[in-house]
């Protein structure tokens, strides 16, 4: 194929079906494995304990805060949320890069360039999944009228939450995934779109 | 490359920076939204006429299956980190400007599709929307701006070594 984008959009394409379903297929050993490295994160630095459960993709994290720590100490009782959190969703730009380095028609240093890819975009998923974490608790001591500063000693604010939200879950899973291949593929994307030699 | 990767990454959190004001979410994000789903019933209408839009929602008069269209599921996203792509990219104002308006429209032809496959696939199966919605669709939708910038960069490195 002559044309470098049709190239490699056509095989983009076509590996991303095979690499999406492997991905799925793995989905629950891999949750597992995040599942067991956020919980250390989450014992290792969060004030308060957190118990977790695996639910197919999904960890879910058990909040239970006395009313002391509430700030409510004429009250007695426990406060118990659940923070629910889809592993896949911060990980779908893993096959993606997959998918895209396959396709690229180049083939220099995909040996070593997609475990690199892969390792950076499952350490991301990990501080993603640990980030949602404090975001969602933050979020459920707000809706409860709780003092949010003992997380962290975090305030809370709708905006920021909203911003991290949109970029933690909805744009930089899959957009990693894009500048990763782009960072790997410069040669290719200068040689063939920026300074393109055929006319 | 590292001068371009900073302005990049500035343009796109001065976006998302404002887009999240409660201002401009009010504004433009919220009409845009209930105005996709309109548009989604209209094309959707062509092959099936018992759909209705009800503000941001688009329901089966014969199932009362209905989706929401939410922030983050308008494509204005998309948009915004191919138009920053272009913005920091060293060309023309004229080439940028094309790029984007013509990129936008791409992306927004694009969202559409998965709206209307979207709200199909729901009512198969609660599981497979999960699929589609949360992990192949966006994927698609990010290949479809790095296609797009990828042809806007070829094209405009054309048109400058030929003007």
């Amino acid at each position: 194929m002559s044309n470098p984008l049709n190239a490699l959009t056509l095989r983009t394409l076509l590996w991303a079906p095979v690499c999406f379903a492997v991905w799925y297929f793995l989905a629950a050993s891999h949750t597992h494995w995040a599942g067991v490295i956020v919980k250390h994160l989450v014992d290792a630095t969060f004030p308060v304990h957190l118990p977790m459960q695996e639910h197919g993709s999904n960890l879910l994290f058990l909040m239970q805060l006395s009313s002391t720590q509430l700030g409510y100490p004429s009250i007695q009782g426990t406060f118990t949320g659940t923070i629910r959190l889809d592993v896949l969703l911060h990980g779908c730009g893993v096959p993606l890069f997959v998918a895209l380095m396959l396709g690229t028609p180049s083939a220099a240093g995909k040996a070593w360039r997609i475990p690199a890819g892969l390792v950076m975009l499952l350490s991301y998923e990990l501080l993603a999944i640990y980030g949602s974490v404090i975001l969602n608790g933050l979020k459920m001591l707000h809706l409860i009228g709780a003092d949010t500063r003992i997380l962290f000693g975090l305030h809370w604010n709708a905006q920021a939450f909203l911003l991290a939200e949109s970029l933690g879950k909805l744009v930089l899973p899959t957009f990693l995934a894009i500048v990763l291949w782009a960072v790997f593929n410069q040669r290719f994307i200068e040689a063939n779109f920026i300074k393109p030699s055929s006319t | 490359m590292l001068r371009y990767a900073l302005i990049y990454v500035f343009t796109l959190g001065a976006m998302f920076t404002l887009e999240t004001t409660p201002a401009v979410q009010n504004l433009t994000v919220t009409s845009w939204t209930g105005l996709l789903a309109q548009v989604s019933v209209y094309l959707m209408h062509l092959i099936d006429a018992r759909v209705v839009a009800v503000g941001f929602q688009i329901k089966s008069m014969d199932s009362g299956y209905s989706v929401a269209i939410r922030a983050g599921c308008n494509g204005v996203e998309a948009s915004m980190v191919l138009a920053a792509a272009i913005l920091a990219f060293p060309s023309a104002w004229g080439s940028k400007l094309l790029g984007i308006v013509s990129g936008v429209i791409v992306i927004q032809a694009a969202n559409l599709l998965r709206i209307v496959t979207l709200f199909y696939i729901g009512q198969w199966g609660n599981s497979a929307l999960t699929v589609a919605h949360l992990y192949i669709w966006p994927s698609l939708i990010i290949l479809d701006v790095l296609i797009i910038f990828l042809m806007w960069i070829r094209w405009q490195a054309k048109h400058t070594r030929l003007a």
